[in-house]
């Protein structure tokens, strides 16, 4: 195990923050239906709030994961009661600014986030006193967590709320005349949203022990939406698959950042415009809500 | 604070805010007459200021040559859009035009940072160093074209909108997509003059407002925020909502700024969209190509 | 939950007005329907039916009026509360989930027992989990009785339109409603199964569900109405029998067309 080079390990955990990061959108985009570019904010939250729990008051990860994923989700819903009320456009607007937003408050409330200079030396993952040692442990963990993130996306959607954020993204009115409201349904999907995406931000702040206002920047967007999309939206295995390729792609070709995000702006517009279902299209779309106890 | 300061703030900040208002107002045409929420759009500000930059610094052309070809170079690269982006996806849910112009603005930065690099440009221009002083107050020459350039653009606009042939077909559109189809109006025609003209709009802005600023890859973002906020103040897809609420913005800013400090000037905008969002989400005015 | 019907009307609107940019597509509409009945709405189009409907089941806000579901006021609900209370629809165009199998379909149209958190449904609790089985064999007994179990598995996108005009219904009934409005439940349907709909109708009412049809079809709407209302240009022309209204001359009039100054009141208020 110890022969495995410490690049190929930390793919390996990328690889991991990024499937539960594609999960968080896939809730919003593929099943709710809602543009949600948000995923930075829950992102960056989970990172500070867990950096600052562990450092400032000493607490366990075991303790601060936890933390760091309920406050994405109370962020989830805080920022979704006033924009989930507006028309698309401007939801989508809303969570961009979101992001703008918090960089700004991140940058600017020295005395919380010291600014710009960020927070450094972030003590790596103590699970009771235990610390992840290495990037062989980081992997394990981060693998777990993975699975444990699919497996909760898979009890949110196979779940009767799941068959009502389906309902309500694919025909509203006839959600609420069956006695489904839409508001609240989308607020619970975008705090579990938030909380996927908090829980990750978590993991990215004790794995690189670094993290700066930067981290509500657009770009995770850019890649989550190439992952989720091509992958497929509103399917379990899609966003995972996404997550894989496109964490391991770009550093097999070893491109330079700009580069990157060069082609993966071609390829979200080529996706977007000629293939809009994404991989999963290819292997058969499954039903949709995934299992459900009605099936 | 005595008033000669005051008026320095609110000089400063109607110029600024008839720039934001000029910059958004392209923003405000696309999503009134196509419905579709243009996120390139502070891209086309970009590449407009770095094609200025390049004619100017690069190629030797004057200001005053380079400023109205930049402008037409951005209404061409606007059709670009509408072909390439908006046409498609005509019969598409909305989510595929922000997707797609999601991705033409992540190709455009990066194409700009690889081509000029990420170290700041600056433009020069034949006002800089111009200064007038009126009443103790001072006015700086490119501000001042930056205004006069607003105000004339908007009245071009709006004579353009209510006398023209095409700028009523662009009314109707706004008004009722479907409708324009049982008279005779063509759609694709009209998508891809209000592309062009929207991009064109916002080239002016860039155009004059760049050689205040230094240029770089991502100045795109700033810019389409700050458009975002005034057209969901002003009213989406308002025209004249556009230009009061920039000049809202631009003036609130000022102030904010100058009485503060300058760390507070970027939150106005937020803070008014906020509000504006919470109290009354269809902006001041309300949607509507409204003239 | 059905056949005891309450000794008192279903539902009672009263002076119901509604106005848009100036046009009053309903000027005081009164309807009243008595519990496990069957009534008929018809009228010429643009008589404000639909309207009517959506006032109703709160999917637009009347200007004036009241309405009471078995004696409780729905002022101020939201239409999905509206559809909690049983008071359920259908529209006039023909909506399904398509991404949804059959037994999803009518799996999200059954609701969850009041008093059921967010957090019991995510972890499957026995309690949900039981509510859930019992749902489950409900909406078994909804496709069987609507003869398409062997399509239970299917995406609902998949279905033929008549399908889904069934499909439809079976969901507006997944929670036994105590009222059921059906906008235009024969538009566009092939006519060998139009009967076969009908008996459906029919079949759902003897359970003690009372319904109010629009319909184009008369024939349809005399045949099983006990009452129908017509209305035209917003208000209640008249109520009565089948009988009555079929041959009642200001009927035939609204639906054949105007027909010079014997329209006194109804065309003054045109303005």
């Amino acid at each position: 195990m110890s022969a495995i080079s410490p690049y190929f390990l930390h793919i390996g955990v990328m690889t991991g923050i990024f499937v539960l990061l594609a999960q968080s959108l896939n809730v919003m985009l593929g099943y709710s239906g809602l543009l949600s570019l948000a995923t930075p904010a829950f992102f960056g939250m989970g990172a500070y709030a867990s950096a600052l729990l562990t450092l400032r008051l000493g607490w366990d990860s075991s303790l601060t994961l936890i933390c760091a994923s309920a406050v994405g989700a109370l962020s989830g819903l805080a920022l979704g009661v006033p924009s989930l009320r507006l028309s698309r456009h401007s939801f989508v607007i809303v969570t961009l600014s979101a992001t703008l937003l918090l960089q700004l408050v991140a940058s600017n409330w020295i005395g919380l986030t010291r600014g710009a200079l960020g927070i450094a030396d972030i003590p790596t993952v103590h699970l009771f006193g235990m610390p992840l040692a290495g990037k062989s442990a980081w992997l394990a963990f981060m693998a777990a967590l993975s699975v444990v993130g699919v497996a909760a996306t898979w009890l949110i959607v196979s779940s009767r709320l799941g068959r009502a954020m389906i309902a309500v993204r694919d025909n509203e009115p006839l959600a609420i005349a069956a006695g489904i409201d839409p508001l609240k349904i989308r607020l619970f999907a975008f705090a579990c949203s938030g909380a996927l995406a908090g829980l990750a931000g978590a993991c990215y702040a004790h794995y690189l022990s670094f993290i700066d206002p930067g981290i509500f920047g657009f770009s995770i967007s850019e890649s989550l939406l190439v992952m989720v999309i091509l992958g497929g939206a509103g399917t379990l295995w899609g966003p995972v698959a996404g997550a894989v390729i496109f964490t391991i792609l770009p550093e097999a070709l070893s491109m330079a950042p700009e580069v990157k995000s060069l082609l993966y702006g071609v390829l979200l517009l080529l996706i977007v415009l000629f293939m809009p279902q994404g991989m999963a299209r290819w292997f058969g779309r499954q039903v949709a809500a995934g299992a459900g106890t009605g099936k | 604070m005595d008033v000669s300061m005051l008026l320095q703030f609110l000089a400063n900040g109607v110029s600024v805010g008839l720039g934001y208002g000029l910059a958004a107002v392209g923003l405000a045409l696309v999503f009134g007459i196509l419905e579709q929420v243009n996120f390139a759009h502070g891209e086309i500000y970009m590449v407009g200021a770095f094609t200025l930059w390049f004619l100017g610094q690069s190629a030797g052309v004057p200001y005053w040559l380079g400023y109205p070809v930049m402008v037409v170079a951005m209404a061409a690269f606007g059709l670009l859009l509408a072909e390439v982006v908006f046409l498609p996806t005509l019969h598409r849910p909305f989510e595929t035009v922000i997707l797609a112009t999601l991705a033409v603005s992540i190709i455009l930065q990066n194409l700009v940072r690889l081509v000029f690099g990420a170290t700041p440009l600056h433009i020069d221009s034949p006002l800089d160093g111009m200064t007038l002083e009126l009443g103790g107050v001072l006015f700086f020459g490119q501000r001042i074209f930056v205004s006069v350039v607003a105000i004339v653009a908007l009245a071009g606009l709006v004579a353009f909108l209510r006398r023209t042939e095409t700028g009523r077909a662009m009314r109707a559109m706004a008004q009722n997509k479907d409708a324009c189809l049982m008279v005779g109006i063509d759609i694709r025609r009209v998508t891809r003059i209000t592309a062009a003209a929207g991009a064109a709009l916002c080239a002016l802005a860039a155009g004059a407002m760049a050689p205040m600023f230094d240029l770089y890859p991502n100045m795109g973002t700033d810019v389409v925020f700050k458009s975002f906020a005034v057209v969901i103040i002003g009213g989406m897809g308002n025209i004249s909502g556009a230009m009061l609420a920039g000049l809202l913005l631009g003036v609130a800013e000022s102030f904010a700024s100058g009485m503060l400090g300058a760390t507070y000037r970027d939150g106005v905008g937020f803070t008014l969209m906020i509000i504006m969002l919470l109290l009354r989400p269809q902006g001041i005015f309300g949607k509507s190509v409204r003239v | 939950m059905s056949a005891d019907s309450s000794p008192g009307p279903v539902l009672v609107a009263r002076d119901i007005r509604k106005a848009y940019r100036g046009v009053l597509a309903l000027d005081g509409v009164s309807i009243e329907l008595a519990a496990g009945s069957i009534t008929g709405l018809i009228g010429p189009n643009g008589s404000g039916k639909s309207t009517l409907f959506d006032c109703i089941c709160g999917f637009q806000t009347r200007d004036a009026g009241s309405v009471m579901l078995d004696g409780r006021d729905l002022r101020g609900l939201s239409p999905q509360r509206i559809a909690r209370q049983g008071l359920r629809r259908t529209f006039q165009q023909l909506r399904v989930f398509p991404e949804l199998t059959l037994r999803q379909n009518l799996l999200a149209a059954a609701q969850a027992a009041p008093g059921f958190s967010y957090l019991s449904e995510l972890l499957r609790t026995p309690a949900v989990r039981r509510h859930e089985r019992q749902m489950a064999q409900r909406a078994d007994a909804m496709l069987e009785e609507l003869r398409l179990t062997r399509l239970g598995g299917a995406l609902a996108g998949g279905l033929s339109y008549g399908q889904k005009k069934l499909l439809e219904l079976g969901m507006a009934l997944m929670n036994e409603p105590r009222l059921l409005l059906l906008d235009e439940p024969m538009a566009g349907v092939n006519p060998t199964l139009v009967e076969g709909l009908k008996e459906e109708l029919l079949r759902v009412n003897r359970r003690g569900i009372a319904l109010l049809i629009v319909e184009h079809n008369l024939k349809l709407v005399f045949d099983i109405s006990q009452s129908v209302y017509v209305l035209d240009q917003g208000r209640v022309l008249m109520r009565g029998t089948p009988d009555e209204v079929a041959q009642d001359e200001r009927v035939i009039e609204a639906y054949l067309g105007r027909r010079g100054p014997a329209q006194g009141k109804q065309g003054a208020h045109l303005d």
